[in-house]
């Protein structure tokens, strides 16, 4: 592993190298050394996590291949892999991508929320009055809503925001975003047929909440 | 030219983490895959309802992450900042839409969150912006956003709101 990343020659693994021994001694320091965030960057945990893949250490690469496993509850009922960075962190949450361990790795959409309100609405708005949950060809669903047991930041440095999150909503994972295709694509105002498409789908997405639902989105959005 | 290949490669990963994380910003508009008669096939649907509520309720009981201070939005406009919509008096052109954010208001919920905010630094906003009425939730209030959607599916140049002039 020191090998690795004497030849990787990052500079900020220049620290790792110094403090190299911590490695020879044991995994759980290695963890600490890692985990440390005055010393490695999230970005930089990961480099370091590549490296650690291919260590010919067994435990090293068993420790690597494990990282980054998030269990929102005590009793694991709930098991996520976290899949690289924070996407997006904002005053109001943070998303990030995951894997779900306890659905066959499927992948999901991590969104942490410090403000319960907020979690609540988003709970029950998908709920209408007669008990009913929106009709998911509409809206997306939750697969899970639960309060995180314990600081999510003290469990993984990716999940540390500008708040300590406090609760967890789980959705499937979407395959890109309206301003992946725009930016991509290149079909705005260029490609009548496909913009009419998507304007249609959303323009019926915003009628059944509106007329069905009796409710409005609020924060419609392409970027 | 080893050396020079790992710099390279390291600049292009922090690149492409620094676009990923750029890129996948928060939107609330994504393709997912949906089941059909002859399989699946990929369709556009909402996310986050955070910010949803009942028609007839107040809207805008989240803050939207475009939330920006008072103070922040003054100095702003004391640069002559153009595509900055809050230098016009007009209510039509009270969006608030300032670089870096991803989120719009309608120009009457602008006017609110511009007035609590003045509040709550000790400033003092026109009178005009002193409009105190609760907004409540309407299809007129949701339209704004779908229209400001159609501007941008629309645009040659995927323009975003916040470089569109005043005077449009």
């Amino acid at each position: 592993l020191v090998r690795c990343a004497a030849e990787y020659r990052h500079p900020v693994l220049d620290t790792f190298l110094e403090d190299a021994n911590i490695v020879q001694k044991s995994i759980a320091q290695f963890k600490a050394f890692l985990s440390a965030d005055s010393i490695l960057s999230p970005g930089d945990e990961l480099q370091v996590i590549d490296i650690a893949k291919s260590s010919k250490r067994a435990d090293v690469r068993q420790w690597a291949m494990t990282y980054g496993t998030f269990c929102p509850c005590r009793d694991k009922r709930l098991v996520y892999r976290l899949v690289g960075l924070s996407v997006h962190i904002s005053g109001t949450c943070l998303l990030i991508f995951a894997q779900d361990v306890k659905r066959n790795n499927a992948p999901v959409a991590l969104k942490l929320m410090y403000n319960e309100e907020e979690w609540l609405r988003e709970q029950h708005m998908r709920q209408l009055e007669n008990g009913q949950l929106l009709d998911g060809k509409h809206v997306v669903q939750l697969l899970d809503a639960v309060k995180i047991e314990g600081d999510a930041g003290a469990m993984d440095s990716r999940l540390k925001g500008d708040h300590s999150y406090k609760y967890l909503l789980t959705m499937p994972r979407a395959k890109s975003d309206l301003n992946d295709a725009l930016a991509h694509s290149r079909f705005a105002g260029r490609n009548r047929g496909q913009v009419a498409k998507i304007l249609y789908q959303i323009a019926s997405h915003l009628q059944y909440l509106n007329e069905h639902c009796q409710r409005i989105h609020g924060d419609l959005k392409p970027r | 030219v080893r050396i020079q290949k790992r710099v390279f490669l390291t600049a292009v990963s922090h690149l492409l983490t620094r676009l990923r994380r750029m890129l996948h910003s928060r939107r609330n508009i994504v393709q997912v895959e949906v089941d059909t008669d002859t399989g699946t096939e990929l369709a556009w649907t909402l996310i986050d309802l955070d910010a949803s509520c009942p028609i007839g309720e107040d809207a805008g009981q989240k803050l939207t992450s475009s939330y920006v201070r008072t103070a922040t939005a003054q100095r702003l406009c004391s640069h002559g900042c153009d595509c900055l919509s809050l230098r016009s008096r007009s209510p039509a052109l009270m969006s608030i839409s300032l670089f870096g954010c991803s989120a719009y208001f309608p120009p009457e919920m602008a006017r609110q969150q511009l007035a609590k905010s003045a509040d709550s630094d000790g400033l003092t906003w026109s009178a005009e912006l002193q409009q105190r009425e609760p907004i409540k939730a309407s299809v007129q209030y949701e339209m704004w956003y779908f229209g400001a959607l159609l501007y941008q599916v629309i645009s040659l140049s995927f323009v975003l709101l916040d470089f569109v002039p005043v005077i449009r």
